[in-house]
């Protein structure tokens, strides 16, 4: 059965009920989250059971919590965000992650009915955002050297994503061929000089997408470059002064996360009869689904709240160049 | 590499930092200006007159050049204010009218709250419409502005940052203001028993339930707990819902009750690491000072 109106993911209706054809971002844990595109007859399946869809199509709401079929457990369906559907993506590359991809839509200054161009396309996660903030005047042309990505993004950008028409995906080495695209059937100029918002390029040699970006941005348009090595920043950033862009900026921004405590002491006068536990239970990314937590809850709920940093962080993403054309 | 000209074969062993290096006096240069000396050939006349000059490294020449220039050669650009640019200004002028959010904080905010468009944003904040006009700049939909405090008198939201952004009447009509308390005579707070609310007060606004799909608070007179239980009910389910702090323990007291009531899950307590990079050839290299506070935030999604 054929989906019906395939609205934007980002689409909020008033009405919270979930509808079929909608796309739902199923919640197992902090670490677990699915995409499910809601189907008549379809079964979603996990260690918790069977959740078939038409018990949630037209019953549950966004945000409720579902048991499966046998009542070993349950997830929360909810609406996409950007954020989570960074986090849920199946990886065909490296990606972006939201604190970059939140630092380029903020330092590109995107609004709706802008003209972006990227490359590359990668995995989408970007581009995904990108179109979100330009939506629904704007338009994202994205470049990928990869024809199996190409093909894929274009896949997920008209189907689950409901994209149609706010995209344009072109299978292309842009170092080469640059960013002037036309439409092939209709000999319509898609992508002119001087027609263009915001670039923004991740690519293994920057340097040589400078000057094509230079040639589509209008005056004042801006430019993003992303790049692991600092050898790459320094070829771009000299680049960029050459052909004319200022305000040439090179940030690098890492996010730190805590983890929230419970920490109770016992004293140093403790007599035996004290029924003291020093327990130092985690709250925060290990909350999970299923039975077994109420133990765990009530330990939880003694003691003071403390925040404890994360040692397994990030080290580095890639340094982050922003300038503007002359 | 190639070693740079003038870089690798000169350096400061013989210069010696005593101020006689220039021989034009204060006096003499405040002369050539008033006489109408224009900036780029004043500096090519105080550059003449440095015995320095020869001694120093290319890269110290530029360093010399651009210390003139901003002394005798000033250029500005003038610049339409935008939320990144009078983020960045008030974080660096007086950062305490915006109660210290920084501009990649800032970023991050709008990321994790899911603004876009469709935005129906309930924003409880202090920052004199910084964040309402941020907000406006993305197009949402509308946004519900909601004062806090005051006692019995209804305060109005501050807008004189609001102003700056030179917006629209239309733009400006997407943002509504109303106080707290007209709020808790239509929604008792959730975390009074069902049998103690109002029941017909409750009945009464079913437009303004779970009507919200994005909330963001940026208050430091009133705990957010407190905030966040008096319009739990204008929320709706699967909505996120972002906090932002300039003291870590608030939010995790905010974090805490939030996830053993299981009123929110993905709860996220994170800070911006941010550090801007020098880059030059033959220099490059982070930038020496650095700002160490971004603030820090909770985000976390509603649920049923």
């Amino acid at each position: 059965m054929e989906a019906t109106t395939q609205s934007s993911i980002y689409t909020y209706k008033r009405d919270n009920l979930i509808k079929e054809g909608d796309l739902v971002f199923v919640y197992e844990s902090a670490d677990s989250i699915k995409q499910i595109t809601m189907k008549r007859g379809a079964i979603y399946n996990n260690k918790f059971g069977q959740f078939p869809h038409n018990d949630i199509i037209d019953q549950a709401e966004f945000g409720q919590k579902v048991y499966s079929k046998q009542m070993k457990g349950w997830v929360y369906m909810l609406r996409p965000t950007s954020h989570a559907y960074t986090n849920s993506l199946a990886q065909r590359t490296q990606i972006l992650y939201t604190p970059d991809i939140s630092q380029v839509l903020f330092r590109l200054e995107l609004k709706p009915g802008m003209r972006v161009v990227e490359s590359g396309t990668g995995s989408g996660s970007l581009s995904t955002s990108i179109i979100r903030q330009i939506l629904p005047q704007g338009h994202l042309f994205t470049y990928e050297f990869n024809a199996v990505r190409a093909e894929k993004a274009r896949e997920d950008f008209e189907g689950k994503l409901g994209f149609k028409g706010l995209v344009t995906v072109t299978h292309r080495d842009v170092l080469s061929n640059g960013f002037l695209l036309k439409d092939e059937e209709s000999d319509t100029i898609l992508v002119s000089e001087n027609s263009i918002d915001a670039v923004f390029l991740d690519l293994p040699r920057p340097q040589d997408a400078v000057e094509h970006a230079y040639k589509v941005l209008r005056k004042q348009g801006r430019l993003c470059n992303f790049s692991p090595c600092i050898e790459q920043v320094q070829k771009a950033v000299e680049q960029m002064a050459q052909v004319g862009f200022y305000e040439i900026r090179t940030f690098e921004t890492l996010s730190r996360d805590y983890i929230t405590s419970h920490l109770t002491f016992e004293s140093i006068n403790k007599k035996p009869e004290d029924d003291a536990d020093s327990v130092v239970k985690e709250t925060g990314a290990g909350a999970g689904a299923g039975a077994g937590g109420r133990r765990q809850q009530k330990q939880r709920e003694k003691g003071m709240v403390a925040e404890l940093p994360r040692a397994d962080i990030r080290g580095h993403t890639g340094y982050l160049t922003f300038a503007i054309k002359f | 590499m190639a070693p740079v000209d003038g870089v690798v074969d000169k350096d400061n062993r013989d210069i010696v930092d005593n101020n006689t290096a220039q021989k034009l006096t204060q006096v003499e240069i405040e002369a050539l200006k008033r006489s109408g000396m224009k900036g780029g050939d004043l500096i090519k006349h105080i550059v003449e007159n440095s015995e320095s000059w020869n001694k120093r490294t290319k890269f110290s020449q530029e360093k010399y050049l651009k210390k003139k220039m901003q002394k005798y050669a000033v250029t500005f650009e003038i610049k339409k204010p935008t939320a990144l640019e009078l983020c960045e200004a008030y974080t660096q002028t007086q950062p305490q009218r915006i109660l210290s959010l920084r501009a990649d904080t800032l970023g991050l905010m709008m990321q994790m709250a899911n603004i876009n468009q469709e935005s129906r944003v309930l924003l409880i904040d202090k920052t004199r419409g910084l964040l309402a006009g941020a907000l406006i700049e993305k197009n949402v939909k509308e946004i519900l502005h909601v004062e806090l405090g005051g006692g019995g008198q209804q305060i109005k939201m501050q807008t004189d940052i609001l102003m700056e952004y030179n917006l629209h009447p239309y733009q400006q009509k997407r943002l509504s203001h109303t106080h707290i308390s007209n709020i808790q005579k239509t929604f008792p707070s959730p975390t009074v028993p069902a049998d103690q609310r109002d029941q017909f007060l409750t009945k009464l606004a079913p437009a303004q339930k779970h009507y919200y799909n994005s909330v963001i608070f940026l208050h430091d007179e009133f705990h957010p707990i407190e905030i966040i239980d008096a319009v739990f009910d204008l929320i709706q389910p699967s909505a996120p819902i972002v906090v932002f702090h300039t003291h870590l323990h608030i939010l995790s007291q905010l974090r805490d009750h939030l996830t053993i009531s299981k009123m929110v899950i993905m709860t996220k307590l994170e800070e911006l690491w941010t550090r801007e990079q020098q880059v030059l050839p033959m220099r490059t290299h982070p930038h020496m000072s650095m700002h160490g506070a971004s603030g820090f935030l909770f985000s976390g999604i509603k649920v049923l």
